[in-house]
């Protein structure tokens, strides 16, 4: 059984995160970009729900959802969005390469798929020393079309990594379509042929898309072997910068319409939480979120000699 | 801790690393071989002999082919606490890690400000004869040693060999080292040493200073010793660590003798030997510097066109006599080198 309060309050933190990084960002305190996860908290959310100690993640270029869904301390990653000195990765890395050391996310790579063959050796480091400890790894479904993403469920299969694959199907690439992408009709039959256990749910029913979550990380901590989780969700704003871009014409505001319908923070009662406790949290963490950015702002750059420490 | 001989009988440059890496194996339960092949009866032409039986196979491992997550596989493994050392049978197929390799190996420790490092090693064998051809005889360290964060280690004999793998682990620096097919016969005496050797110093002279890479290395000696025989002698260095260059004493070399002639197993454009160059002349040489490589195509297959394609023993020699201004008679065949001309495939 889910535990919907805290689900929901790690949706509103990175939702009210991410507004604050809309709001300051035309002030060019950010000065990278920026691969929003609005409208895609929940299965950061549920993972986060999912997650023991000794477990590993691995992101992607948009990952401050599952990087906050994991930290315990978010000073250092507003301080690495600033790239200041104080970050998590003394703003070398910035919003595309995101970490969260206190739970074992490794820096995120801004090159599809990339993570997902790195997400394969942690797994086996996990297979090597832990009982019960697993990786999960994020994808968009622009990965499915890498090379290296079919590589990886061939090679998870194979060596029995207790790694759960998670496809966030938003269905675009950037700005285009899955059809003009790809032939595959139904992602959830590549892992299939691979032989991995497969799982799928929607953002359309998020009790179900909670119990996917639960059925395919139990599976892999259990039978010490890969499962595959496809999402289907809805990316709310463009795919780099803070902006809508319903005047590209890509794609129709109807369509975020018919998948607000289904978002938690719209409708909590879809699992029985009342929008008074959400319009609680929503003001605990903008107000908190307004707070921490402003101070962050005075925190200090990066220092000159910072430069050329650690290359080797 | 002094510099030991490891035997007194010279061993092959194939046993040197195999040695290199038992004792990587033996000493660190977290070090790690896979790679396609590697496990097979051929033992990667038998530097693995024995090793899935000595040290288990999950320690030595087949693997898919996958070269490019296979790559990423074990930089997941080394950021995890690992070792492990991905082989392949030829240095061409680098070309398919070269995203896991440079986005991401070779910028874990900077981009997380020094919290991971990735002691991951690849072991590439660049092939020759045989009609290795285009896509069986590249040589990238020139190319990779471009990378910030990668280091990138060319062995040419066995002391080289088994010191680059027995040191491998001393740092945590994701490290492509190249071998070379020719190499794997040749025979050489060994000293135990405490760090991979960045370059070494095969020779010493007064009149003329030669610095060469790979397999070059091996042509580069029969050059010399028939430019003793004509009473000129040379210091000649051996660049193993291509990428964080060791050239202190080749300047010093360089300024006595004045003539430096630089022999690179790869193409020559932006290439290490003209980074070389360069550094002598911004760091007080005021002499000659000459430079052979690779001829400007791709490989051929053909043996009449491959003999062209590299640096020879003979072009070496001409190479020298030309910097020492000599005009005398001297041999001008020196022949194809026996490890290239009595080789034979299938591979």
């Amino acid at each position: 059984m889910n535990d919907w309060k805290k689900t929901i309050e790690t949706v509103v933190l990175i939702r009210q995160f991410e507004e604050r990084v809309q709001k300051i960002y035309h002030t060019d305190c950010i000065q990278s970009p920026v691969h929003l996860s609005i409208g895609q908290e929940l299965a950061c959310a549920l993972i986060a729900d999912h997650y023991m100690a000794g477990d590993f993640a691995i992101g992607n270029y948009r990952s401050h959802g599952l990087a906050l869904a994991l930290a315990t301390d978010y000073r250092p990653l507003v301080l690495e969005l600033m790239a200041k000195r104080g970050g998590t990765s003394g703003g070398k890395a910035g919003s595309m390469h995101l970490s969260v050391p206190e739970n074992n996310m490794i820096w995120t790579s801004a090159i599809v798929g990339s993570g997902v063959p790195v997400s394969l050796g942690i797994a086996d480091s996990l297979k090597r020393t832990s009982s019960n400890n697993i990786a999960c790894v994020l994808f968009g479904d622009g990965a499915i079309e890498e090379g290296c993403v079919l590589e990886s469920l061939n090679i998870a299969s194979l060596m029995n990594l207790p790694l759960v694959f998670i496809l966030e199907n938003n269905g675009l690439a950037i700005h285009a379509r899955k059809e003009v992408r790809s032939s595959v009709s139904n992602y959830s039959d590549l892992p299939s042929a691979f032989g991995i256990s497969s799982y799928s749910g929607s953002y359309r029913d998020p009790i179900d898309l909670a119990f996917q979550f639960n059925s395919a990380f139990t599976y892999v901590r259990n039978a010490r072997k890969p499962a595959f989780l496809a999402v289907d969700c809805y990316r709310w704003v463009e795919h780099v910068g803070v902006a809508c871009d319903w005047d590209l014409g890509y794609r129709s505001p109807m369509e975020l319409t018919e998948w607000q319908q289904h978002d938690l923070l719209e409708n909590p009662s879809l699992v029985s939480i009342d929008k008074d406790y959400v319009r609680f949290l929503t003001i605990k963490y903008h107000d908190y979120f307004e707070a921490m950015f402003e101070e962050c702002l005075l925190e200090p750059d990066p220092l000159k000699s910072d430069l050329l420490s650690n290359v080797y | 801790m002094p510099n030991i001989p490891l035997s007194s009988e010279p061993i092959t440059y194939a046993e040197a690393i195999r040695l290199g890496l038992e004792k990587q194996l033996i000493t660190d339960p977290r070090v790690l071989v896979y790679g396609l092949g590697v496990d097979d009866p051929k033992a990667m032409y038998g530097t693995l002999q024995d090793f899935p039986s000595k040290f288990g196979s999950n320690r030595c491992f087949d693997t898919p082919l996958s070269e490019d997550s296979l790559t990423g596989y074990g930089i997941g493994l080394a950021i995890s606490g690992f070792k492990p050392i991905h082989v392949h049978q030829r240095t061409d197929f680098l070309l398919l890690c070269c995203n896991q390799l440079i986005n991401m190996a070779a910028g874990v420790k900077y981009i997380s400000n020094g919290r991971h490092t990735c002691p991951f090693a690849v072991r590439a064998i660049t092939g020759r004869s045989w009609g290795q051809g285009a896509q069986h005889s590249q040589s990238f360290h020139s190319m990779f040693s471009n990378i910030p964060g990668l280091r990138v280690l060319v062995p040419s004999t066995p002391d080289e060999a088994y010191n680059t793998y027995s040191n491998l682990f001393n740092v945590d620096i994701p490290t492509v080292v190249i071998e070379h097919r020719m190499l794997y016969a040749t025979k050489g005496v060994v000293t135990e040493r405490t760090c991979v050797p960045g370059i070494s110093q095969l020779s010493s002279g007064t009149d003329m200073t030669l610095v060469s890479i790979s397999h070059m290395t091996l042509e580069s000696q029969r050059a010399l010793k028939y430019l003793s025989s004509l009473n000129f002698s040379c210091n000649h260095f051996s660049l193993v660590d291509t990428s964080v260059l060791q050239l202190q004493s080749v300047l010093d070399s360089a300024k006595l003798t004045g003539k430096v002639l630089l022999v690179d197993h790869g193409w020559l454009n932006s290439s290490v030997v003209h980074t070389i160059s360069s550094y002598l002349y911004t760091h007080g040489f005021n002499g000659v510097v000459k430079i052979l490589g690779y001829a400007d195509s791709p490989c051929p297959t053909a043996k009449s066109l491959e003999n062209l394609f590299y640096p020879s023993a003979q072009s070496i020699l001409a190479g020298c006599l030309e910097m020492l201004n000599y005009d005398k008679p001297y041999v001008k065949d020196l022949g194809i080198s026996p490890e290239i001309l009595n080789f034979k495939g299938p591979f």
